[in-house]
């Protein structure tokens, strides 16, 4: 059971950004993607979701055996799939609570519905993890939150859709240390057996506090290098020059 | 006199006091020397001017009302109207508050009525339609509120009968110090009857007084409806005016606001969800004669299919009206290729150390806000729903009564399940 990425290639305005990348993401793990700017990251991450921009040429994602380029952004989302963006869209006159409760609707079988209490009483229950106020139910999603509060608000979402494998784009960026602690806890506390992760960093600090297995470089639309915790510590004292060197070489 | 109105029906006969008469016959003189609009009319720069007589045809006063709406507010003080008669109502009116049909008000009230009852309206467009008003509606109603008032009124308006024209009234007084709510609905008998209703509104809100005035146009899509809206603000008072229209083949709304009290607000809120078959026409002017006074003016407009809006607005500020706060915006947002929205802010200043703005915005539902709600598994028809009504229910929060704003999202639902 895991996210298995094979081979896979993806274009940006006939571009191609992603040249052939491999990985797999069991459940129970988490796995961390570092590499310099424009490398394909958050490309990445953007086709396995799906977004109209990116356009696959060759290549497979398979969510516990099944094609994930077969499915709608939506239908990736129900089937388990969840993506924390790095810079989540603003939805004025749409509020979080409601949000979050068409989103937990989507999941139940049709004609049924979502028993109200029970859901409220679970998102302050997340909200208090993320030490979110509770007036952040009635704002619009994410309009006029500052990029901290977007970021909470993307993990309060993870939280509460429970999905099966996690990709965390940057959600890093624009977090002070202490906001990072809280983002952290909440994803800590979805660690689990049965779900994999995939982050997405520039910055070995995030991974002080959410602790990866693997860590897995990636340069021009490739995983070039894999490792374990050690490789993210090297690659901040280092930076990416060995990079360099290989290709040189 | 026009030939048609020379061949109208019998009428019910109301007796109005003399000096209501007598402006009743005025109105009368000048309906018959005013010409109806024409396409070189700025007010109608963009709309059907042609409709504007529709409103001669077969006035009547009273129907069969067939069975009565659900009411829309819960505890509300209810009263029904069929073509302008009274039928129904529910609810006890507490001590404190007047509320009837117009006649009997002039009649019991007619001295404060007389002093209180603002010029004749028409004045964005419409004084013809104004006059013809005036000379020709039998009915009407009143409320003058006097007290903190907690219960809400709702009036009902039902339209009835093929090709008939209704002139329904509505005065509203906020005696000094009070509040109220009140919500008035134009609702069609039934789906098939082709209806024209010309409603007229006199809002009167006197010194230290905070008031919140509902209007929803639910008629069924072969009528027409036009309404005439003046409202007067005194002193340090807070009003919150507002339509919603959903119904009508063709709506044309004229609202006018002065604001003449010093440290007093107008918010004037509209929705608008016209659909192919559907036009929405909203003339509007914000009228500062003091100063320190405010308005903001909130109009959001999601057009389906061919539907049309036009959107004509002015701030005017009078000379000696320093500090005014005033503000208008208006926004489109565009469900399909095929609509047309046309809007025309305006502002004009004769006062210094104002602050006002004007705007108007057309936009589509944005890509990435679909794809956002996609991302969490909302299937795209659901997203697009959520985010036109999310657009619409921003103005609707702003009525900041929680009954209210109920009923108006339960109106923009229905709406959005209808043509969505």
């Amino acid at each position: 059971m895991s996210l298995l990425i094979e081979n896979l290639h993806a274009n940006v305005d006939g571009t191609e950004i992603l040249k052939g990348l491999s990985l797999e993401i069991p459940k129970g793990e988490v796995h961390a993607i570092m590499g310099p700017n424009g490398s394909g990251k958050s490309t990445l991450s953007k086709v396995l979701a799906g977004h109209d921009d990116y356009e696959v040429t060759a290549g497979s994602a398979t969510m516990d055996g099944e094609n994930l380029f077969d499915l709608e952004v939506d239908e990736r989302s129900r089937a388990g799939l969840f993506l924390a963006f790095q810079y989540p869209a603003e939805v004025p006159g749409v509020s979080n609570a409601n949000f979050l409760r068409a989103a937990r609707q989507a999941r139940l079988p049709k004609g049924e519905e979502i028993d109200a209490v029970k859901f409220y009483h679970e998102m302050y229950e997340k909200m208090d993890v993320l030490e979110m106020d509770r007036k952040f139910t009635a704002r619009a999603v994410n309009e006029g939150f500052s990029g901290g509060e977007k970021k909470r608000n993307e993990i309060l979402q993870m939280m509460m859709l429970a999905p099966k494998y996690c990709l965390l784009d940057e959600t890093d960026s624009g977090l002070d240390i202490d906001a990072l602690k809280v983002v952290a806890k909440g994803v800590n506390a979805m660690r689990s057996p049965d779900r994999g992760f995939l982050v997405i960093t520039h910055y070995q600090r995030l991974l002080d506090y959410i602790e990866p297995d693997y860590v897995h470089v990636m340069s021009d639309g490739k995983i070039v290098k894999s490792g374990d915790k050690s490789l993210a510590l090297e690659l901040e004292e280092n930076g990416y020059d060995f990079l360099k060197e290989e290709v040189a070489a | 006199m026009s030939a048609v109105l020379a061949e109208e029906k019998a009428q019910v006969s109301v007796n109005f006091p003399d000096w209501y008469e007598k402006l009743r016959s005025e109105a009368e003189a000048k309906y018959a020397e005013l010409a109806w609009p024409t396409r070189k009319d700025e007010n109608w720069r963009f709309g059907s001017y042609k409709n504007a007589n529709l409103a001669e045809a077969n006035i009547v006063h009273g129907g069969e009302a067939n069975g009565l709406p659900e009411p829309a507010l819960e505890n509300a003080i209810r009263f029904v109207f069929c073509n302008n008669e009274l039928v129904a109502t529910e609810g006890t009116i507490p001590e404190g508050v007047v509320a009837g049909p117009f006649a009997d008000i002039l009649r019991d009230h007619g001295d404060c009525i007389e002093s209180l009852l603002p010029p004749l309206q028409g004045r964005l467009g419409s004084p013809k339609l104004a006059a013809l008003h005036r000379a020709k509606s039998q009915g009407g109603f009143a409320i003058n509120i006097g007290i903190d008032c907690q219960q809400p009124i709702e009036i009902v308006h039902l339209a009835s009968g093929n090709e008939v024209t209704t002139l329904p009234y509505i005065l509203i007084v906020g005696m000094p110090g009070s509040k109220g709510i009140v919500l008035e609905r134009f609702v069609s008998a039934n789906e098939t009857d082709v209806a024209t209703v010309v409603s007229v509104s006199d809002l009167v809100a006197m010194d230290d007084c905070e008031l919140r005035y509902l209007v929803s146009q639910e008629l069924n899509e072969k009528s027409h409806f036009i309404r005439l809206a003046d409202s007067k603000l005194g002193k340090n008072t807070r009003t919150k005016t507002g339509s919603i229209h959903t119904g009508s083949a063709w709506a044309r709304e004229e609202t006018y606001s002065t604001v003449d009290g010093a440290e007093s607000n107008s918010e004037i809120l509209s929705v608008a969800i016209p659909d192919t078959g559907q036009e929405y026409d909203q003339r509007t002017f914000q009228h500062h004669g003091a100063p320190h006074t405010g308005s903001d003016l909130l109009f959001k407009n999601t057009l389906f299919g061919k539907g049309k809006t036009v959107f004509s607005g002015l701030i005017f500020v009078d000379e000696g009206a320093h500090y005014t706060d005033a503000y208008q915006t208006c926004r489109n947002l565009f469900m399909s290729d095929e609509a047309e929205a046309n809007s025309m802010p305006g502002l004009e200043i004769n006062a210094d150390q104002v602050k006002c703005s004007h705007g108007s915005t057309s936009s589509r539902v944005s890509d990435e806000e679909i794809y956002y709600l996609c991302s969490r598994g909302i299937d795209p028809r659901s997203a697009r729903r959520m985010i036109a009504q999310g657009f619409s229910a921003d103005v609707v929060e702003k009525f900041e009564d929680e009954a209210l704003e109920a009923f108006a999202l339960t109106r923009i639902d229905a709406k959005f399940a209808k043509v969505d």
